[in-house]
């Protein structure tokens, strides 16, 4: 009796492992750093980003009603040693299907959800954007902005 | 008994054994992350908006009016400024002589004002050392007026006078 429960068990656990093996995640994101530049905030008071991020994600092994998303956030506000800029400030526009957004945080915001399995990689570009003001103190500023694909 | 226990420990080793693998793998595929890194860089910036070009005191009796104010009202100041945070943001002014109409002069100190908004303080005008209009502590964008008034006097010679006032914004 008690060996015919392991061996249930190990048949549970190996089902189980072979779904999570089975989840190819590709994940690739471009460049690895970009630039606001400094400007007049009365001249410019949205600063775009010197350059778009590309974005590229496939969510593969997935089974056919296996859900995943694709997020964002960033690791810290904009800091410059004991500075600090709100990444809050923020924005990006993105590119079908990824969701734009008002204010990036520190939390995950979604950009893409989706079911099942993506038969070749996807890529969109993501344009950041941020608000300029008077009030930002001289300094060099950055943050992290940290893409995670998962699955629940 | 004794073979029905060795299978049960086989059997555990295994489940044990098949779980590490589960986890390692969901670790490597789930979630899945990269990043990129925003930078921006402020610099050191200052600008100055003065909404008046020209000031003009009209004569009035000294002794119904002691303090002739501006016909202008006061003038609309906007200081804007960014530093790192520890130095001041100073907007000073100076004349560039007394009140002038030929050989004839009205000693600048006569000349005053009332600074209104944020960090806008009054003075006493002078042509030898700018004199402090508003002070702050960090960046940003400050925006007041200063009225100005003359002091009256029965001692003024005729003449229609003038001087230069230079506004100066810096972040020392």
């Amino acid at each position: 009796m008690k060996l015919a429960t392991i061996a249930l068990a190990a048949l549970v656990v190996l089902g189980l492992g072979r779904e999570a093996r089975a989840q190819q995640f590709t994940l690739t994101v471009s460049p690895a750093s970009f630039t606001f530049p400094s400007n007049d905030p009365d001249l410019v008071p949205i600063i775009a980003a010197d350059q778009p991020v590309d974005i590229g994600y496939k969510a593969a092994g997935m089974g056919k009603n296996g859900a995943w998303h694709l997020s964002i956030r960033a690791n810290t506000d904009l800091v410059s040693g004991g500075d600090s800029i709100s990444v809050t400030n923020i924005s990006w526009t993105a590119g079908a299907p990824l969701a734009s957004g008002t204010a990036l945080t520190t939390s995950d915001q979604t950009l893409y959800s989706s079911i099942g399995n993506m038969t070749a990689i996807q890529h969109s570009l993501l344009t950041f954007s941020l608000a300029n003001s008077w009030t930002y103190k001289v300094g060099n500023y950055s943050t992290t902005i940290v893409f995670t694909l998962s699955a629940p | 008994m004794c073979r029905e226990l060795r299978q049960l420990k086989i059997g555990g080793w295994l489940l044990m054994a098949m779980v590490l693998v589960a986890a390692a793998d969901t670790r490597a595929q789930n979630p899945l992350t990269a990043s990129t890194t925003a930078h921006f860089a402020v610099t050191a910036q200052t600008k100055l908006a003065v909404s008046a070009a020209i000031l003009t005191f009209p004569n009035s009796d000294p002794d119904t009016v002691p303090m002739i104010q501006a016909s202008e009202g006061g003038v609309p100041i906007t200081a804007s400024a960014r530093n790192s945070g520890t130095n001041q943001v100073i907007l000073s002014v100076v004349a560039s002589d007394d009140l002038l109409s030929g050989v004839n002069r009205i000693n600048i100190s006569q000349l005053r004002w009332t600074g209104s908004g944020p960090g806008f303080v009054d003075g006493t005008m002078s042509k030898t050392t700018a004199q402090t209009a508003g002070l702050w502590t960090t960046s940003g964008s400050y925006s007041g007026t200063m009225t100005f008034a003359l002091v009256n006097s029965w001692t003024y010679a005729v003449g229609t006078y003038g001087t230069t006032l230079t506004y100066t914004l810096s972040t020392p």
